[in-house]
């Protein structure tokens, strides 16, 4: 079971590392504009979830105590929260400005 | 033209390495070039046309003393503001960049001495009077946007001739700039296509 976790820790930190690196290379390219800033605290946030992954399985190994470990799941939640916010944004400016919504 | 012009860029043909000069303003209309005749001037005029129209470009070479200097695999393409106008120079990768620059640096006091566009041709805002308002729209989008013109130049195609058409269009472009470019670009070019539609 542990090891399936560590498994599973290991390939979200490697998916997570691609993330960033697609974000990064966005964000250059973006020229600027709302959904440049968008795109800018979308990018911070695949950054945050990138150190929260790299750390995931260090709570596992020390074997955090569940008040931390609650703490840390109810963050992430937020944080992914605020993400699918901030994606929904600029999916929606793209959209309106093609008039592809109703 | 004036002789003292040409013999200005003709000084800097003799030195080692640099291909061929040309002058060209703001509207990019090559004004002086003392190329090979090798060189195709329609390609010259192109380039010229391309780097005026550019925002960026117009951004970095603005006042007396912009510089650029571009270096390729094969070539070394040097440009100095003259104020109103931009002198390109053209150099082999061979050619001795400190004596490419000091004698840039006479060249282009002489240049500057004998303006080598007349004022009203140089002047930055203003499209061409007699054009229709689209062609004026058209050209403050090239000039505002540069290389990322092509998607508001492609809307105002699309728009009609009408001014309620022209109005849309200017929304979308708008609109376009503050989603993609900056929110300050979208205002001022918002502001400055609205005007022409009001002349």
């Amino acid at each position: 079971m542990t090891y399936g976790a560590y498994a599973l820790a290991a390939l979200a930190i490697v998916m997570m590392g691609v993330d960033v690196v697609l974000a990064v290379r966005l964000r250059r390219a973006i020229v600027g504009g709302e959904v440049g800033q968008k795109w800018g605290l979308l990018t911070m946030l695949v950054g945050v979830f990138f150190v929260g992954y790299l750390l995931s399985p260090l709570a596992l190994y020390y074997q955090l105590p569940a008040e931390y470990l609650n703490l840390l799941v109810f963050g992430v939640f937020l944080f992914g929260a605020v993400f699918v916010w901030v994606v929904i944004g600029i999916i929606r400016d793209t959209l309106t400005f093609l008039k592809l919504v109703r | 033209m004036t002789p003292s012009e040409q013999a200005a860029l003709r000084q800097l043909a003799d030195i080692p390495g640099v291909v061929g000069s040309m002058v060209f303003d703001v509207s990019g209309t090559v004004v002086l070039s003392e190329f090979p005749a090798v060189f195709d001037t329609a390609a010259l005029a192109g380039v010229a046309s391309r780097l005026s129209a550019d925002g960026y470009f117009q951004e970095w070479m603005g006042g007396e003393q912009g510089t650029l200097d571009l270096r390729f695999v094969d070539g070394h393409v040097v440009l100095r503001s003259l104020g109103s106008a931009w002198l390109l120079v053209l150099c082999t990768l061979q050619s001795n960049a400190q004596l490419v620059a000091m004698s840039l640096t006479q060249v282009v006091r002489r240049l500057r001495m004998s303006p080598p566009a007349p004022p009203a041709r140089v002047e930055p805002a203003a499209p061409p009077a007699a054009a229709s308002p689209l062609e004026q729209l058209r050209l403050i989008v090239a000039r505002e946007l540069g290389a990322h013109s092509a998607q508001a130049l492609e809307i105002l195609a699309a728009a009609g001739a009408r001014p309620k058409d022209l109005r849309r269009a200017i929304d979308e472009i708008e609109k376009l700039v503050r989603l993609f470019i900056s929110k300050k670009k979208a205002e001022e070019i918002g502001g400055r296509m609205r005007a022409v539609l009001e002349d």
